[in-house]
This record gives structure tokens, C-alpha cells and sequence, in this order.
């Protein structure tokens, strides 16, 4: 029997009006969790930020089965340390190659594009 | 597909921003279109500039929402700004069931809103199933969901997990709407369609929340800036037409 727990990648764009560290993004993201499942569901998800860009993206790793529950408690965050912060999840994949081939480089463009104005 | 978001509040009247940061990002989030609900006291002209600027990017539309304390004090807002803006809403703030029923049975009225804890508790199934075949769209505000916390919040998850569970069974038309006030309480449509999986809202039916019966109203809407438009049902058929 495979009891491998089967996994989503989520990248993440963070909006924001302040500086937010990836200590402060991720004790957000389980404090939101947390309030809106309670503990025994956040222990369900499996969440870890694999990587982070300061304040322009993320890349979550969740269970399958909590990949709603992650997604909603992102889209309750409105701030983080007294900043203002908006999460908008770009995409989702089941690997991170997948996910950075497919959303990244849109991201990185738009970087890119607000770097030169 | 089409993403509307029909509630949202700008500097205008009690928001924070001004409508054209919130405009840039609601484009940025993917909304095709969207309504300013400041229109009380505020002329539509102010935002006439924005909406030359904006009209290939994003649709922009002028929306009241009328708080009245009666049914004849809804009649007469009704009154004043029937020919002014485009979207037409009406809340009770109370537990005022009859303001609801006039309103779902009154043709001028777009959207019946439902945002806050005591809305959310005075209509039932019968109300849904009037607005139904009246055509009128129940609009579900996602906003305190994301600013309450703890008991507010659980105590209006279970409220407007009642209601949408009602409207679904009444298969009355529906929208979501952020509700925003500033535009970090904006939401991209998928984040809104998680908001609504918190009070058992399917996907599908969310996402026609905010793309397919927003659509209705916004065809709706063009139908009356037709000249020939005279009042819901009567419009002027020239001979070729008929």
C-alpha cells in the first residue's frame, strides 16, 4: 500500500504595503489556519514554504486533501505585522517544476516590467 | 470567462481609495468588470473620466445601495435614483422582512444585499424563491468574513451557511461580491470562490455567482441604456423589429 501523502505546490503573490519576512508570511499563514480549522485541522495540512521571494512571492507545499483549506485561509489574510497584505495564488501544481515552468515566469516578467517603469 | 465584482466602495463615499487604484488592481486580479456602490449622494459623473480611460480594460458600472427604514421611504430612494445609476440595491440593516419582500417585488431593484450578521437572518426560503421569479439577484458580501474573527466569525459562518444553503435549494440567482472598502479587502475571483467553499457554497455555483448571473444584470443593464428602453417589460419595436 502506498501511504505516501500526495502533494500540490502553490505559488503565491504577495501585494503588499510594507516589508514582510518569510518568518512573519508563514506564522501568518498558520495563525490563519489555526483560527479559521482550529489546531487538529492545521496538523492535517502539511504546510511549508518552500520558497520565498521578500514580498513578491511564495511557493506553499500542501497535502492534496487541505489544499482548499490553505487556499481559503490565505485569502482571509489581510495583514501581516500591521502591514496591509493581499495573497492572490497564481497557480497550483503537483510539482515544482511544473508550477515555476507555468507561473513563475509570468511573475517574473511582470517583476521585470515594473523594475523598468 | 467573466469575473464581476458589483460592490465594491471607493473613496467616493466611505472607502478608502480612490477608484482608480482600486480599478488597477481589481484588473490585475482579473475582473472584467466592476460597481461602484457610491452613488447615495455622489453624481455618477465623478467617475465619468475614469470610465473613458478605463472602458477597454475594464467595465465600469454605478451602483446605490439604499438603506431605507421603510417600505415607503425604499419607494421614494427608489424614486430618485432610478434614472441616475445602473445597479439598484437595497438592504434592510435590520430585521426588517418587510422592506425585503417590497423590494424583491419591486421591478426598479437589482440586488437584495445580504452583508452583515442580522441580514443574514431574516430571510428564508420563501423570499428566495420570490426573488427567483422576480429575477432579482440575492448579492452574499464576502467582506465580514474576512474581518470578523472568532466568535463574529463562526456565529456569521453558520448564518450565511443557513441562507446560501436556502438559496441554492430555492435556485434563486445569486452574486458574490467582495464588498470592499479599500482595495486590500479586494479578492481575486478564485479567492472568492474559496471564501464562499467556507459556507458550503459549491465551486460551480460560486464561480456562476460571480461570472454568469452578473452577466444577467449587465445585460440587463445595456438593455436599459437603450433609447427605446421605456420600463422593465415595455421598450419601443420599430416595424423592421417585429
Amino acid at each position: 500500500m502506498n501511504t505516501k501523502e500526495r502533494q500540490r505546490y502553490l505559488l503565491i503573490k504577495i501585494i503588499t504595503d510594507g516589508e514582510i519576512g518569510e518568518q512573519q508570511l508563514i506564522r501568518a499563514i498558520w495563525r490563519s489556519l489555526s483560527s479559521l480549522y482550529g489546531e487538529f485541522g492545521t496538523s492535517r495540512t502539511g504546510l511549508w514554504l518552500i520558497e520565498y521571494e521578500r514580498n513578491r512571492y511564495g511557493i506553499l507545499r500542501t497535502n492534496i486533501q487541505a489544499l482548499t483549506m490553505v487556499r481559503t485561509s490565505l485569502a482571509v489574510i489581510r495583514q501581516i505585522e500591521g502591514n496591509n497584505c493581499l495573497m492572490v495564488v497564481e497557480g497550483v501544481s503537483g510539482t515544482i517544476e511544473a508550477l515555476k515552468r507555468k507561473h513563475l515566469a509570468k511573475i517574473k516578467l511582470n517583476m521585470q516590467e515594473e523594475i523598468q517603469t | 470567462m467573466k469575473f464581476y465584482d458589483l460592490g465594491i466602495k471607493s473613496s467616493l463615499s466611505i472607502g478608502q481609495d480612490e477608484p482608480a487604484v482600486m480599478l488597477d488592481l481589481a484588473i490585475e486580479l482579473g475582473y472584467a468588470g466592476i460597481a461602484f456602490a457610491d452613488f447615495g449622494n455622489v453624481p455618477p459623473k465623478a467617475i465619468k473620466q475614469i470610465k473613458k480611460e478605463y472602458q477597454d480594460k475594464c467595465t465600469l458600472f454605478t451602483r446605490v445601495t439604499l438603506t431605507p427604514k421603510s417600505a415607503d421611504d425604499m419607494k421614494r430612494g427608489l424614486k430618485e435614483v432610478q434614472n441616475i445609476v445602473d445597479i439598484i440595491a437595497v438592504r434592510s440593516a435590520r430585521k426588517d422582512k418587510n422592506i425585503y419582500v417590497n423590494a424583491i417585488l419591486d421591478k426598479r431593484v437589482d440586488i437584495i444585499s445580504l452583508s452583515e450578521l442580522v441580514e443574514f437572518d431574516c430571510l428564508d426560503y420563501s423570499h428566495f424563491k420570490m426573488a427567483k421569479d422576480n429575477g432579482t439577484l440575492i448579492e452574499i458580501s464576502t467582506r465580514d468574513l474576512i474581518l470578523t474573527e472568532k466568535f463574529q466569525r463562526s456565529k456569521l459562518i453558520r448564518l450565511m451557511y443557513k441562507n446560501c444553503e436556502q438559496i441554492i435549494r430555492a435556485n434563486a440567482p445569486f452574486i458574490l461580491t467582495s464588498g470592499a472598502e479599500s482595495k486590500w479587502e479586494l479578492r481575486a475571483p478564485k479567492e472568492l470562490v474559496m471564501l464562499a467553499g467556507l459556507v458550503k457554497i459549491p465551486d460551480k455555483q460560486a464561480i456562476n455567482a460571480l461570472s454568469s448571473y452578473p452577466e444577467i444584470l449587465v445585460r440587463k443593464i445595456q438593455m436599459r441604456r437603450d433609447p427605446n428602453y421605456i420600463m422593465a417589460g415595455v421598450r419601443i419595436v420599430s416595424p423592421e423589429e417585429e
